[in-house]
């Protein structure tokens, strides 16, 4: 049997690696949110950054300038903080 | 408990029997004597997932039901069924001026009645209505289901798609039909319950299959249904005589026919695939989290493919091949 929850992240998330993708289902909302291989990897390295507890959207945006050399203000990206924003991932 | 729970013994046909015998098949009981055992309640249908109790005194329905569920047997003295249902004719004036079927579930009629020649269809939107309404211990994929042993194919796509047609063909060239209409998925084993019934066929379709192979056997064509023309292909067989018998997901399909195409074949990435299987479930948002569990392991386990086609057999002949080579590993018990 596969472990389903494999990387740290909050307990109010499952997170499912499916290929490069990923699928996440919140079980406060009880949403599904479907991940492209890029989101995956911004929110492995939020969930990695903060151990299951919400991050500071500065934090964040920082994180996704310095690690992942992101531009946070293209609209993918923008809608990928918005669905972290959703599951709770992103505060203050 | 559901009908999986049960073992469906047959005390009063296997008392008369060779040990080894089986109960007759539909098609070869005299339709007086069904139309007896419709008339009293005492027909029970094993679909694989669900045991189905049916009623009828409509000679029509009897007819016809004997044509497309031919190679079935009835469940004799089955001790549960998940369904009681029932096809009846119309009240009042409806009985005689443009007469009506009404389908009854547990005595109640969820909608509206059809004209009394298209009793049978009406039975068959029933059924999978009363099974995508109240069904919830499965997640239900919309999506056809077909089987090389124990390897299964878990085909979806928008209607229109041709994936009836598609289904169809393959059961008639040898694979195992679990479904047409609802991968049955269960959340416990990760296996494929069959769910299996007559297969809907709709307008150009009919006439594909019919000339498709000479094994197809198709009931009535009911024009001016709701959903078009519709004939139903019967289930053969090799594919009700195996219905007790679950399957493993091995391969995820996306099929689309397309006049004069050329067969392409395009791996999905396994986002895209549980997206496409989950979001069109019966029951995922009901299910849940189980659902996403259940749909996960599927995604994580079998490879994805969109498949474009226009010629049957060729299309069928790389399923078989993909089904047959696919590296899919269960991802539960």
């Amino acid at each position: 049997m596969v472990d389903p929850d494999r990387s740290p992240r909050s307990p109010r998330l499952r997170y499912r690696q499916l290929g490069d993708g990923a699928a996440v289902f919140d079980t406060a909302s009880w949403q599904t949110h479907i991940l492209t291989p890029a989101a995956a990897v911004i929110f492995e390295v939020l969930a990695e950054s903060g151990s299951g507890e919400a991050i500071a959207t500065s934090r964040a945006l920082e994180l996704l300038q310095e690690e992942l050399e992101l531009d946070p203000g293209t609209p993918e990206i923008q809608q990928v903080l918005r669905s972290l924003q959703e599951m709770g991932m992103l505060g203050g | 408990m559901t009908s999986q729970q049960v073992q469906h013994s047959l005390p009063s046909q296997q008392s008369a029997q060779s040990e080894h015998s089986q109960p007759p098949r539909i098609r070869d009981l005299p339709l007086a004597l069904l139309a007896r055992r419709f008339s009293t309640g005492s027909v029970a249908l094993d679909y694989g997932a669900a045991m189905v109790r049916v009623r009828s005194h409509l000679g029509a329905f009897v007819r016809d039901f004997q044509q497309v569920y031919g190679a079935f047997t009835l469940a004799d003295d089955a001790p549960f069924a998940d369904f009681h249902t029932e096809v009846c004719g119309g009240q009042g004036l409806r009985a005689f001026l443009r007469p009506q079927s009404r389908f009854l579930i547990d005595g109640i009629q969820p909608f509206d009645p059809f004209p009394k020649a298209q009793a049978l269809p009406h039975f068959e939107w029933g059924v999978n209505w009363c099974f995508a309404q109240r069904f919830n211990q499965h997640v239900l994929l919309h999506a056809g289901a077909l089987a090389l042993a124990d390897r299964a194919v878990i085909m979806a796509a928008p209607p229109g798609a041709g994936k009836s047609t598609l289904t169809a063909a393959m059961m008639l060239r040898g694979f195992r039909m679990l479904s047409d209409e609802f991968g049955v998925l269960c959340p416990r084993t990760g296996r494929l319950w069959p769910m299996l019934k007559p297969v809907a066929l709709k307008n150009r379709a009919v006439d594909v299959i019919r000339d498709f192979a000479d094994e197809a056997i198709l009931g009535p064509l009911y024009k001016g249904t709701r959903k078009g023309d519709v004939a139903h292909l019967a289930p053969l067989a090799a594919s009700v005589d195996a219905r007790q018998r679950p399957a493993r997901p091995c391969l995820l399909l996306f099929p689309s026919f397309r006049d004069g195409a050329a067969l392409s074949i395009r791996r999905l990435p396994g986002e895209e695939a549980f997206a496409r299987v989950a979001f069109n479930s019966f029951n995922y948002a009901l299910v849940g989290q189980i659902a996403f569990d259940a749909v996960a392991n599927v995604a994580e386990a079998c490879p994805a493919f969109a498949l474009e086609y226009s010629r049957l057999d060729e299309a069928i002949e790389s399923l078989r091949t993909m089904l047959l080579e696919s590296p899919a590993v269960a991802t539960t018990a």
